[in-house]
């Protein structure tokens, strides 16, 4: 499928007033033109549009993007770059073809949960057996460039056992006042099994009863890479998963996850019934923090005495417009010091698979969010994305802040159960 | 045409990770907000007043032209590289090097992002007042270029009120300084001269700026009238009386319109003009003020005059004035600022016969004016698919330039001359006027490789113009 009409007409809509210069944290750690949407689009629309500009010409400008969408905030026209850089890099995909390892992720591991399930068992492996210290000491990852570089972002693998053990920790609830469906994601299934139980027991806390059914990836990753064909087969399996559901929403604590899944509705542009069945199933689709404000937020807490933070996922704040939900999650909670930090909506570097693509810009950027950071001297700094988790954490880490990441679900269920204790 | 072993030389003097030339990266730099285009031939990013030097040097012995370049988001084609050549882009030197609040000063490097420093100085309870509708990105260095103004210039005054001082590198390379870090400086005032110039004279590579001190409180009032004669009767009314608000805004049907469309910002749609008013000082004063407007609103049959109550609503009728570009821009993306500036006396008959300029030409022309100082900032609107309309729009813009000429007025209050208004020189100046400044430009830049083209039309052009008569 070419450029789509759509995104032509966004490119020809920038009028080069420059105000996205304001929301870029690439052009603020640049400086360079093409690193700020304005460039970006005038330069995609000369390679694709006007043909005076050759396709790898625009290879970093449209690579380089976090697709953070901070910009369409500072916008006066409300172009929608992500948009425009997700088109950019599917046609470039469509020229050149994907390699094979993309290939393999998101046409074979991505659809197929107990697969992607084995192959995060192999990171576990490395951990137990010391392959993944081996390799580092070795030097084997500076081998592989910027993905050996960002290697130490992803913190150990725990022992998981997949989606069949997450749904074994649902309960049957008497007198439910809600029924929805758990998108748990590849993240909290392979990765942090942890966040997947504290979710079920927050939703269980709120007499909502909870299915967990076999859903694949959102899409996302494979999107943002410009693989949008696979993207739309793993929408269309979640699509048909749901429609077998007899629940009022679909609810996620990952914030790319519930971006994503709310745009199905924009994929499927002339597919016969698709649309249709699409725009259905994202007008299902909730953050948890926004379904928790919605159906009333149970108040009944122990006292968590910390200063605590917020870091914005964009997906959240930038695609959803959800802002005020975590911070009144957190504010409600007892004993809790909310402390703003400057900037909270501006991105960490996480991206997505950017620090490994992109390690230096990606520490750049976190090196920003880092500062801001430090002057809040929050003991916790509380965010809804499992790609910030991981980020943000290694940010304090590398950077030698106190403050403790942690997932919004983590918090809250340490306020409905232990309080103060660490978890 | 710059060779390889020029572009080598400047890799010598800022380093590998400071220049960019292959051709994305010349597209990227081949445009500013306006709607031109020009490739230049290298990019180079000095970090220091010596790298800002070096290159110069080296450009003015190859007689290459240069042309200086902060967030390139001017609105008069300044930074547009029409004669190709160097973009010397200095957004890596954004350093702020001092504040220093017990003398009011605030030392920059030109990169610094406007809003950045406001940022910075907050904490302090200090502002820098140029406030340019551009702040969130456009640099101190441009605003000192172009001599930025901004809704709270009618109180404070535009930039060139602001800097006591520069370090300046001149055409051959040559470090100098300007002014100083008080308010009179003995000799000549060349920190005056080069203020506004456009990078046509020198370039800045560090500003000592003029910071003040935060107002106590500050007050939003909203006036709605049925008649633009009304709006602008009160404007003058205002400040005949001694009055001079923080900021006074006359925003029209269409903007005021635009706006609502967007954001719910609390403007009538369907009055003719309206005026955001800013008073700002001390708390005692601020009511003795508003009585004083109030009264005037009445005797020029205000339909309603409503004060914010809260620092909310104050916010919100903020943020649909400085939105309201981007409210036009949802509705036609496409649009030319102009700036024209006339005595405040003469603003109704300006905007009517702007009016008549809109009705000719087939145009939307919105008006978002800094009525205070009687700068009308016109938007005209026009589709970019449609060459003739592109024709129209620039066309209706120089009957506009000459309009507030003729009105006893400035072609550009604020935004500055660049290519967009070069042929408007013509009608604010005398040929006797021109050449004076041509003369200066000799002076400074001998070979003419400092923004070329740029701010003074070209002599032989003159003939093409009715230039002004000599003043006598």
């Amino acid at each position: 499928m070419p450029l789509s009409e759509e995104i032509a007409i966004a490119l020809r809509k920038c009028n080069r007033c420059g105000f996205c210069q304001a929301g870029c944290p690439i052009y603020k750690v640049t400086g360079v033109e093409w690193e700020t949407a304005r460039g970006r689009i005038e330069l995609v629309r000369s390679a694709l549009l006007d043909h005076n500009l050759e396709l790898k010409d625009i290879d970093d400008p449209v690579f380089h993007c976090l697709t953070c969408n901070n910009c369409v905030e500072h916008c006066p026209a409300g172009i929608q770059t992500a948009d425009i850089i997700f088109g950019a890099r599917e046609e470039i995909r469509r020229r050149q073809g994907n390699s094979w390892i993309q290939k393999m992720l998101f046409r074979k591991l991505l659809p197929n949960p107990s697969l992607l399930h084995s192959a995060s068992r192999l990171l576990r492996l490395a951990d137990v057996t010391g392959l993944r210290s081996a390799a580092r000491k070795t030097g084997l990852t500076r081998l592989i460039g910027d993905a050996g570089k960002a290697e130490a972002i992803v913190p150990p693998a725990p022992s998981s056992e997949g989606l069949a053990a997450i749904a074994r920790q649902v309960k049957k609830i008497e007198n439910p006042k809600h029924k929805v469906a758990y998108f748990v994601g590849c993240h909290a299934a392979n990765l942090s099994p942890a966040v997947a139980a504290a979710t079920i027991r927050i939703l269980h806390k709120h007499r909502v009863d909870v299915v967990v059914p076999e859903f694949v990836c959102c899409g996302l990753p494979a999107a943002g890479y410009g693989d949008a064909d696979s993207a739309r087969e793993l929408a269309r399996k979640n699509i048909d998963t749901a429609r077998a559901l007899d629940v009022e929403a679909i609810v996620t604590p990952c914030g790319s996850c519930s971006s994503y899944l709310k745009e199905y509705g924009k994929l499927f542009a002339d597919e016969n019934e698709w649309p249709e069945k699409a725009a259905d199933f994202a007008g299902k689709v909730k953050d948890l923090s926004e379904f928790l404000v919605d159906i009333g937020l149970n108040t009944e807490m122990s006292t968590v005495r910390k200063k605590v933070t917020y870091h914005d996922p964009c997906h959240l704040a930038h695609f959803q417009k959800i802002r005020e939900q975590p911070r009144t999650i957190i504010k409600n909670i007892p004993g809790v010091e909310f402390v703003e930090m400057a900037e909270s909506n501006m991105c960490c570097g996480a991206a997505g698979s950017y620090a490994f693509n992109h390690y230096d810009l990606s520490m750049k950027v976190l090196e920003r969010k880092m500062d801001n950071l430090a002057k809040t001297s929050a003991d916790i700094l509380v965010t809804n994305c499992p790609g910030c988790v991981m980020q943000l954490a290694y940010g304090a880490k590398k950077h030698g802040l106190p403050t403790r990441t942690t997932e919004l679900v983590e918090l809250l269920d340490l306020a409905y159960h232990t309080g103060d204790d660490e978890p | 045409m710059i060779q390889q072993s020029f572009i080598k030389e400047l890799t010598g003097i800022v380093g590998r990770d400071n220049i960019l030339s292959s051709r994305k990266d010349l597209l990227a730099y081949s445009y500013d907000s306006t709607s031109r285009q020009e490739m230049p031939e290298v990019i180079v990013f000095p970090r220091s007043t010596a790298e800002v030097s070096g290159v110069i040097k080296a450009a003015h012995r190859d007689k290459v032209p240069v042309i200086a370049r902060g967030a390139g988001t001017n609105l008069s084609g300044g930074t547009i590289p029409d004669r190709g050549g160097i973009i010397l882009e200095l957004s890596r030197m954004n350093r702020i090097l001092d504040i220093d609040t017990a003398n009011h000063r605030a030392v920059v490097q030109p990169g610094v992002v406007n809003l950045d420093l406001q940022n910075a100085l907050a904490p302090f309870g200090f502002v820098f007042p140029p406030d340019p509708a551009s702040q969130e990105m456009s640099t101190l260095g441009g605003n000192v270029g172009e001599n930025a103004g901004g809704p709270h210039c009618l109180k404070h005054g535009v930039t060139s009120k602001y800097v006591y001082g520069m370090e300046v590198v001149l055409s051959d390379g040559e470090v100098i300084n300007v002014g100083g870090s008080v308010e009179d400086n003995p000799g000549y005032d060349l920190r005056g001269l080069l203020i506004g110039s456009e990078g046509t004279l020198g370039i800045a590579t560090r500003l000592t700026l003029h910071i003040i001190p935060k107002p106590e409180t500050s007050r939003t009032l909203l006036v709605i009238f049925e008649t633009l004669e009304n709006a602008s009767q009160t404007v003058s009314d205002i400040i005949g009386a001694g009055i001079i608000p923080g900021a006074m805004e006359l925003i029209d049907k269409t903007t005021c319109w635009a706006i609502e469309q967007g954001i719910s910002a609390g403007y009538p749609t369907d009055a003719e003009a309206v005026l955001l008013i800013e008073l700002e000082g001390l708390q005692d004063s601020l009511d003795r003020q508003v009585r004083d407007i109030s009264e005037i609103c009445q005797k020029n049959k205000v339909r309603e005059l409503r004060i914010a109550k809260t620092s909310a609503e104050q916010a919100a009728l903020w943020q649909g004035r400085r939105g309201a570009f981007g409210a036009i821009a949802r509705i036609c993306p496409q649009y030319i600022v102009m700036d024209g500036t006339v005595p405040r006396n003469k603003m109704v008959p300006t905007i009517h016969r702007v009016d008549e300029i809109a009705k000719k030409y087939h145009l939307t022309i919105a008006l978002v004016a800094h009525a205070g100082d009687g700068n009308i900032h016109p938007l005209i609107l026009f589709d970019t698919g449609n060459p003739e309309e592109i024709v129209s729009a620039r066309k209706a813009g120089d009957e506009i330039c000459e309009l507030c000429s003729s009105m006893g007025g400035t072609i550009t209050g604020e935004h500055g001359v660049g290519l967009e208004k070069l042929h408007a020189m013509f009608t604010q100046f005398s040929s006797a006027d021109l050449s004076a400044m041509r003369r200066v430009k000799e002076v400074f830049d001998p070979e003419g490789i400092l923004n070329p083209g740029k701010l003074l039309p070209p002599e032989e052009d003159e003939s093409l113009h009715e230039t002004k008569e000599v003043a006598g």
